[in-house]
């Protein structure tokens, strides 16, 4: 896919302008910026990391007006949901030269969205789409140059990660960023994916309580999750800023 | 024994010395919709309660034992509710004891653990993975089963047999007895202690031990029916095994479900945790080749030795991803045995292999013995067995429920028993039985599958019933091995263990609790046809859940368990609503409707967290969201319709809406915002909440001053590299 990673990759990589990848940012990135001033959020992490690994992203023309079509299907409004994902699809088919790259996307509940637009695709070369944390663990990994590791990381898997089948991938990554990465005993889905969080509050606060109060006790060095509501969900909850592992990852390996 | 019901006039008293007995009156839960959602367990039996408590400790649950002795009111404790005979459900006051007993401390670097009732076997085996150590009982629902629940059904599973069961790991226990006395088993001068508080209990118990060691025939039935795995009756071994009272008691606790006490803390020994596994699949000409097979088997050491019929096999080679071996067999008469070796390391492991191979060489085998440590198949090859369930469960016809049997005989008489299986199976036209299970300790299970509640689905059901008892007893077995004697097999506790032990049973009980205040219908009853009431209907609802069997494993993922209903929650109340349709009770439709909206339809996350832990692969979600889409007003579905068309606009509005409330103090926005949610209803309007963040930059156009200072990013847009 790509040349092993040299000394002089570290330098200034060439774009080859060939890209390896489509890549779906989310729209809630847009939505709810980054968790502090000062950080770069998860799309400018990736893109780094990206960059760093010689890996050329391919961003689809018209993704603003794009959407992996959650917040139609969890309001249970199929007219909308079926509108994006007909939309959606058509300019990913395009964007892949109709299947040939992979659509990766960095957040978990939306890599999972698009998932499910994926399959009333009915075409020869069906698209694949892989969640930025699998391809970062798969890619770009195994090229990162030496670093310091932070002291421990509190980790959020996510219900998407879970579904996904992605957990391993997101704990290899947690395991490179930090020498102790702790998921709460307590871990559940913090509810926070679709719009339940903001429409009953409630429901997040019951749903984290426990895992909460068990994060906080831990006193890691940063918080990480990978899908950028449960982010905001968890940061209500515990009071500590949550990040994507990738944005974390991109920081910790900053040469 | 009592059966109380709460009437109408004596309700509100009722719940009122109820809701004083709590700190919170608020876990007093009386509406219709606490009451049906919360009234079904695995089994097939169902019973509505009078009022639903969340118990918050022991203390607690002492003063809630109190007013049940006051007010002549039952309790039942309910916990993963994943009980398969009955034992779980109640027409009194169901007591919750799992939400707010969660506590697990390991003890001497894991050798030991003291854990709270409401924990999970999973939760358990999260914390002691650490230390190379594991529980001791391993049912399959291990994700859903609570520490109560295995404790007061002695539950165990393929590996633990009779060895590492809960009888023998259970170090000692904190009990709350009807008296509202509580008893710690751990305690230095525990047996003092019980003299002095409880003397007719105490002296009951000495007495019981000293007229059942007299008895020889008593001695020679308790050790026989022992020996096996066996959950009938109260488990009077502990008459025999132990000498003081209060070991004793802590002994005949567990195996009591929920009739003797509340089970307030534990204390278990653990048993090492061996990393190192190699599986395989013994293909043998028939049932009886595999189950002469058992005790040479056995005695290799191996850990787990699992049973499939030829009809279990037929079913397996339709799932999805079944291993080759399966596949490649033209099935006819044969069985198969999954073997599986655990050592702690790799060279103990090759050692074991090698011995259990000079055995296995010798068998009369279909397919050559092929062991894997390949987690890959391994994986398939257990899916294969834990699909068995589901997948007889799940394809039930529409209308019929699904019964699980658990009997065990000495394994000599495994194979003989098995064939009557089937010979019964095939003359009362019971399709799809296969039988399967833990065959090294005897135990098999089968599944029936019938509307037990037609005229003609019970008497059938009756009549096999008489004659599975027949035969089991016939060959010296149990009549349930490990789920537990409920109310499905209470009324073949008398025959099983003979007229005297059943004395000593029906004394225990009266001893702990002569009031009959505790779970009363279960282990020991009068009524020769209780297995024949109070039987679960299962109307048809929506083709996304229609078969769920209500196992109550995906209770413990859902994020909105604590505040209101959990999946099979959501599921069954659907179930009540439409039974009470068809019943024609439309006041209770009505009743439970009004609630369903904001417990089951708004509140569920949708998450499908549900489907991870699922046998049946069910999400909810996906039904509440097309509950959902049923109910959005039309309005709300146009705008959503027109943001679907215009979303990079709105994205970008909501990101300056968000940008915008940051720079204005939070009340400003919360008053208008809460008093919208008022008028347009809190499933429609989203909460604003202090620590969202401003919004984002636009996914194509990034503000890049937020970026690091770096060198430009090569990620390019499809225009440029398009036209490159
Ligand atoms: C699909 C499936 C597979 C299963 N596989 C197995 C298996 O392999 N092996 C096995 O042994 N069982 C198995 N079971 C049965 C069941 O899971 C076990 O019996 C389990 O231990 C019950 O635990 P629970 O937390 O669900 O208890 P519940 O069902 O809530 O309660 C069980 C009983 O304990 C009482 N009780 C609960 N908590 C307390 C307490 N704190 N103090 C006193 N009494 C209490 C209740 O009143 C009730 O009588 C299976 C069940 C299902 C649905
Ligand atoms: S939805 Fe699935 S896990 Fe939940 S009770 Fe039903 S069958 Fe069991």
């Amino acid at each position: 896919m790509r040349n092993p990673p040299s000394e002089t990759t570290r330098q200034r990589t060439q774009p080859t302008n060939a890209p390896q990848a489509v890549y779906f940012p989310a729209c809630v990135q847009t939505m709810f910026g980054p968790a502090t001033t000062g950080t770069c959020g998860v799309q400018v992490g990736f893109e780094q990391l990206c960059e760093r690994a010689g890996i050329t992203l391919l961003v689809p023309a018209g993704i603003d007006a794009l959407c992996c079509g959650t917040p139609w299907s969890s309001k249970g409004m199929a007219d909308g949901l079926a509108t994006m994902s007909h939309k959606t699809l058509a300019v990913l088919r395009a964007a892949t030269n109709e299947g040939a790259l992979p659509v990766v996307c960095d957040a978990s509940s939306c890599t999972e969205g698009l998932r499910h637009i994926i399959e009333g695709d009915t075409s020869a070369r069906p698209l694949t789409v892989i969640d930025a944390v699998e391809f970062a663990a798969t890619h770009i990994l195994p090229s990162l140059p030496g670093y310091h590791k932070i002291e421990s990381l509190a980790l959020h898997p996510t219900c998407s990660s879970t579904r996904l089948g992605i957990n391993p991938a997101l704990d290899t990554i947690a395991d490179a960023i930090a020498e102790r990465v702790e998921i709460p005993e307590n871990w559940g889905c913090c509810a926070f994916a679709g719009d339940r969080g903001m429409l009953h509050p409630e429901l997040t606060a019951s749903a984290t309580r426990a895992q909460a109060a068990d994060v906080v006790a831990m006193g890691a060095t940063a918080h990480a999750s990978c899908n950028r509501t449960c982010e905001l969900g968890m940061t209500r909850a515990t009071g500590k800023p949550y990040r994507h592992v990738l944005e974390i990852l991109e920081e910790v390996t900053r040469p | 024994m009592s059966t109380t019901t709460v009437s109408a006039q004596t309700g509100s008293t009722v719940f009122g010395a109820l809701r004083a007995a709590v700190t919170d009156p608020a876990r007093v839960k009386t509406r219709a919709i606490d009451l049906y959602a919360n009234a079904h367990d695995a089994s097939h039996f169902l019973l509505i309660p009078q009022a639903v408590v969340v118990a918050t400790d022991a203390a607690e649950v002492g003063a809630l034992l109190r007013v049940a002795a006051a007010q002549g009111v039952h309790l039942t404790f309910r916990s993963g509710g994943t009980s398969l005979s009955g034992q779980a459900i109640t027409d009194g006051v169901l007591v919750d004891v799992r939400r707010n007993f969660k506590n697990i401390e390991v003890l001497d670097g894991g050798l030991r653990v003291r854990v709270q009732p409401g924990a999970t076997v999973r939760a358990v085996n999260t914390r002691l993975a650490k230390y190379g150590r594991k529980f001791g009982p391993d049912p399959a629902s291990e994700s859903a089963a609570t520490i109560g629940g295995v404790v007061a059904n002695n539950s165990s599973g393929m590996a633990c047999g009779t060895v590492d069961n809960t009888y023998q790991t259970l170090e000692s226990v904190v009990v709350v007895l009807p008296s509202g006395t509580v008893v710690d088993t751990g305690a230095a001068d525990a047996d003092d202690q019980l003299l002095r508080r409880e003397p007719v209990l105490y002296n009951g118990l000495l007495e019981l031990a000293r007229r059942t060691r007299s008895n020889p025939a008593s001695v020679a039935t308790i050790r026989q029916q022992f020996s096996m795995k066996n959950t009938m009756g109260y488990g009077v071994n502990s008459l025999l095994d132990f000498d003081r009272p209060v070991d004793m008691l802590a002994h005949l606790i567990v195996g009591s479900e929920g009739t003797l006490g509340f089970v307030a803390e534990t204390v278990f020994r653990t048993v090492p945790k061996l990393p190192h596994v190699t599986t395989a699949l013994l293909v043998f000409p028939g049932l009886e080749a595999a189950t002469a097979a058992l005790p040479a088997l056995v005695a290799t050491g191996a850990a787990t030795l699992e049973l499939m019929d030829a009809l279990s096999l037929t079913v397996g080679q339709q799932m999805p991803g079944a291993p080759a071996i399966v596949l490649d067999l033209v099935v006819q008469e044969h069985a198969a045995l999954l073997v599986e070796y655990h050592a702690e390391s790799s060279e103990k492991l090759a050692q074991l292999l090698e011995t259990g191979m000079q055995t296995v060489n010798t068998l009369d085998l279909t397919l050559p013995a092929d062991f894997t440590t390949d987690a890959g198949i391994r994986g398939q090859l257990w899916y294969l067995r834990k699909g068995i369930i589901p997948a007889v469960g799940g394809t039930r016809p529409q209308g019929t429920s699904a019964l699980l049997e658990d009997i065990v005989v000495p394994v000599p008489a495994l194979a003989r028993t098995c064939m009557e299986l089937m010979r019964l199976f095939a003359k009362y036209e019971y399709e799809n039985s296969m039988i399967f299970g833990h065959a090294k300790d005897g135990n098999v299970h089968f599944m029936l599958t019938d509307d037990f509640g037609s005229p003609t689905g019970l008497e059938r059901f009756s009549q096999f019933t008489e004659d599975l008892v027949d035969l089991v007893l016939g060959e010296g077995g149990s009549l349930k091995a490990e789920h537990g004697t409920g109310r499905v097999m209470a009324p073949y506790v008398q025959r099983q263990y003979g007229d005297e032990l059943y004395d000593v049973m029906r004394r225990i009980k009266v001893l702990f609790d002569p009031a009959g205040l505790l779970n009363p219908g279960v282990l020991i009853n009068d009524d020769p046809n209780a297995h024949l009431k109070d039987l679960k209907a299962i109307p048809a609802v929506a083709s996304e859940v229609d078969r769920c069997t209500e196992c109550g494993w995906c209770e413990p993922v859902c994020p909105s368990r604590n505040v209101t209903l959990t999946p099979r929650q959501r599921i069954v109340s659907l179930r009540a609503i439409e039974q009470a349709r068809l019943d024609g009770n439309l006041a209770l439709v009505a009743e439970l409707e009004k609630d369903y909206e904001y417990d089951a339809v708004q509140t569920c996350a949708a998450d499908g967290m549900c489907q991870t832990a699922c046998p049946v692969t069910i999400n909810t979600g996906d039904l509440m969201k097309r509950l959902r889409r049923d109910d959005a007003n039309p309005v709300e579905k146009a705008i959503w319709n027109v943001a679907a068309k215009n979303w990079g606009a709105v994205t970008r509005v909501a990101g300056v809406a968000l940008n915008v409330v940051r720079t204005v103090p939070v009340g400003v926005i919360l008053a208008p915002n809460k008093l919208a949610r008022a008028v347009l209803g809190t499933d429609a309007v989203p909460l604003y909440s202090p620590e969202l963040p401003g919004g984002g930059a636009s996914r194509k156009h990034r503000a890049v001053t937020t970026a690091p200072k770096a060198r430009p990013s090569i990620t390019v847009e499809e225009s440029e590299t398009r036209h490159a």
